[in-house]
């Protein structure tokens, strides 16, 4: 097993920090809701820089209001020394690549489109020579189409293997991606000086503005994420789903290492509870 | 004139599709082309080269020339969508089929969606303009700069703005690019496109029968096809357990999936009203492969009540509400609030 990597943690609440812990990450990728006050980030970066530990900065999409918030919360961050920045909007990009140049960008994973949903598996698997279909009347069979090995090559990749993505990051200054630790084998081949974090164990699949929906409250917005979550169960499901505000996770327990061999500057995201 | 003002975009399957959707009032239309090279290798039912199934895009050259040709007699501009998000492996074969599509007069853009793929476009000195697709997930103004630097024409807006968010992007935007936006067609489950990486297989409808029709037999699984309508179906089916955000310990709850509350029209045409004095070039209206010519009747419809010049927005509500019913379901209906687009957003 590969010991080389830096290890984050995503803290939300003032937690006891252990010692080989190099980073902590504070803030929230899918709701311009859940931005922090400016109070809670001073909070939460003067405790890393007690405790010795890097600091990074997680910001979700947002619309033009949100980029007001976050103008006051970088205007803190960008007096401090060496602090990290992940967008998941191209808006926050060009915000902080125009008016905060002390940030370190790094480029978020809802902009790292992998293709993730756990259920592609039983697909790539690919095991079955027929398919049965009962109806009340009669009982089908069919013979499935084959998949493509492409199919699933594909779905091991990222966007981020891109040539001409990987030269516009770095032209713009940003020498880090996130990304998810999907079920399956991963294919990422970034070069040397791009960075790559993996989150662990759970990953994102879907999110939204629509939270009636996600969480069944069907009223505007009452911070229903930070009351309950829906552990969602069906045979069909790989690996266990959950459904918290406006967003699904799936969870992975293992991060295949040895196929992480080759990446140089690898992190590692801990959460230990989706946020 | 407002009319002259938001420019309707149409999707199109087939050729035999161009005539009507002119005469019910589109002014541009979008289709998919894609060739055998590509799916052989991904199929187009699992919506990697672009965000369709099967049957939603050309397939063959012949015949996407000629409805581009077809589409040109009528004055109709032709977008081409190819709004997937491609790995290194896939851009030879792109290049090729871009090419083709490129030495094309009628067609006179690319939709896009990653990335890489604009800049691919930009190094390789295509002469076509390039839309960032709703897939690019332009949520402010700043974003759409961004993509303006890129060397996008135009940005579709996020579906899941509201009126008022629409309004704030344009007002702060200082610069040429052109704004489209959504206005009727489903919303997607809830979720952003750009973010969703929920497994859909829709394979051409002529293989299964209508019963089947979550399920995808064919590519040898039973899951639905539709990742997001497979959550709504596990939360109907209360396969969900409910747990303290904080302590994570089992709750007991009243929670409750509301039939009805979650199928919608996904329609903002009301918000047409609020909007029409801003500079938005195009309104788009999704649904390849299903034929929409009765949308983009109800639009132009629409467009035509909203210039008249002393309409106020309860009659526009009014005529918009007549002109649903009359035109898509063709007798008397009452609009919901979850009709709408993201009501929960909305004041």
């Amino acid at each position: 097993m590969r010991h080389d990597f830096e290890k984050a943690l995503f803290i939300n609440k003032l937690v006891n920090i252990g010692k080989d812990v190099d980073r902590l990450y504070f803030g929230n990728e899918f709701c311009e809701n859940l931005i922090p006050g400016i109070n809670i980030l001073k909070e939460r970066y003067v405790f890393a820089e007690k405790k010795k530990k890097n600091f990074t900065f997680v910001t979700p999409f947002v619309t033009d209001a949100g980029l007001d918030k976050l103008k006051i919360l970088f205007a803190f961050l960008n007096q401090q020394k060496d602090t990290e920045v992940v967008f998941s909007d191209w808006g926050v990009f060009y915000l902080l690549k125009n008016n905060f140049r002390n940030l370190i960008p790094v480029l978020g994973r809802l902009l790292t489109k992998q293709r993730r949903d756990p259920r592609m598996m039983k697909i790539f698997l690919d095991k079955q020579s027929q398919i049965v279909i009962k109806t009340k009347q009669r009982k089908i069979i069919k013979i499935p189409k084959k998949v493509p090995p492409a199919l699933f090559e594909h779905h091991q990749a990222s966007v981020i293997n891109t040539p001409v993505f990987q030269k516009f990051l770095l032209s713009e200054g940003i020498k880090r991606v996130e990304i998810d630790n999907l079920i399956w084998k991963m294919n990422i081949d970034v070069p040397r000086e791009i960075g790559v974090s993996i989150y662990f164990p759970y990953g994102y699949i879907s999110t939204g503005r629509m939270c009636w929906r996600t969480c069944l409250s069907y009223a505007p917005c009452k911070k229903e994420c930070k009351k309950y979550f829906f552990h969602l169960k069906h045979k069909s499901l790989p690996v266990p789903f959950y459904a918290k505000g406006n967003t699904i996770f799936y969870k992975s327990t293992r991060i295949d290492f040895e196929n992480l061999q080759h990446l140089k500057n690898l992190r590692i995201v801990y959460q230990a509870k989706f946020l | 004139m407002i009319r002259k003002r938001f420019k309707i975009l149409a999707p199109f399957t087939n050729i035999a599709e161009i005539e009507p959707l002119k005469k019910a009032g589109a002014d541009e239309l979008y289709c998919g082309y894609v060739n055998d090279e590509l799916t052989k290798k991904w199929p187009l039912a699992f919506h990697i080269l672009n965000r369709r199934g099967e049957g939603s895009s050309f397939e063959n050259y012949e015949d996407f020339k000629e409805a581009v040709k077809k589409a040109r007699t009528y004055n109709l501009a032709v977008y081409v969508t190819l709004n997937g998000l491609y790995t290194p492996e896939q851009y030879p074969l792109l290049h090729k089929l871009v090419k083709s599509i490129d030495r094309l007069e009628g067609v006179r853009g690319f939709i896009v969606a990653d990335i890489g793929f604009l800049l691919f476009l930009k190094k390789n000195n295509f002469r076509k303009e390039i839309h960032v697709s709703t897939g690019g997930t332009c949520f402010n103004s700043h974003a759409a700069k961004f993509f303006e630097n890129l060397g996008a024409k135009r940005i579709v807006l996020d579906r899941a703005l509201t009126s008022n968010e629409i309004k704030n992007i344009i007002t702060k935007l200082d610069t040429k690019i052109d704004i489209e936006i959504f206005i009727m067609g489903e919303p997607c489950g809830g979720f952003v496109d750009g973010f969703c990486t929920f497994f859909h297989c829709f394979e051409n409808a002529k293989t299964w029968s209508a019963k089947d029709f979550f399920l995808s037999p064919m590519y040898n699984t039973d899951q639905h096809v539709k990742g997001c309508a497979f959550y709504d179906d596990l939360l109907r089916n209360r396969r969900f357990e409910v747990f303290n955000a904080t302590s994570h310990k089992k709750m007991k709850h009243g929670l409750r999936y509301i039939p009805g509350k979650s199928a919608s029209l996904g329609c903002r045409i009301c918000d047409l009203y609020d909007l029409k004095e801003y500079p938005i070039n195009s309104l788009k209206i999704i649904g390849r492969g299903t034929g929409m010519v009765e949308y983009v009747e109800l639009i132009s419809k629409v467009l035509q009540r909203l210039s008249c010049k002393h309409i106020t927005r309860k009659s526009f509500q009014k005529s918009c509400k007549d002109l649903i019913s009359k035109i898509l379901f063709k007798k008397k209906r009452r609009c919901t609030k979850f009709d709408c687009y993201y009501p929960n957003l909305k004041k």
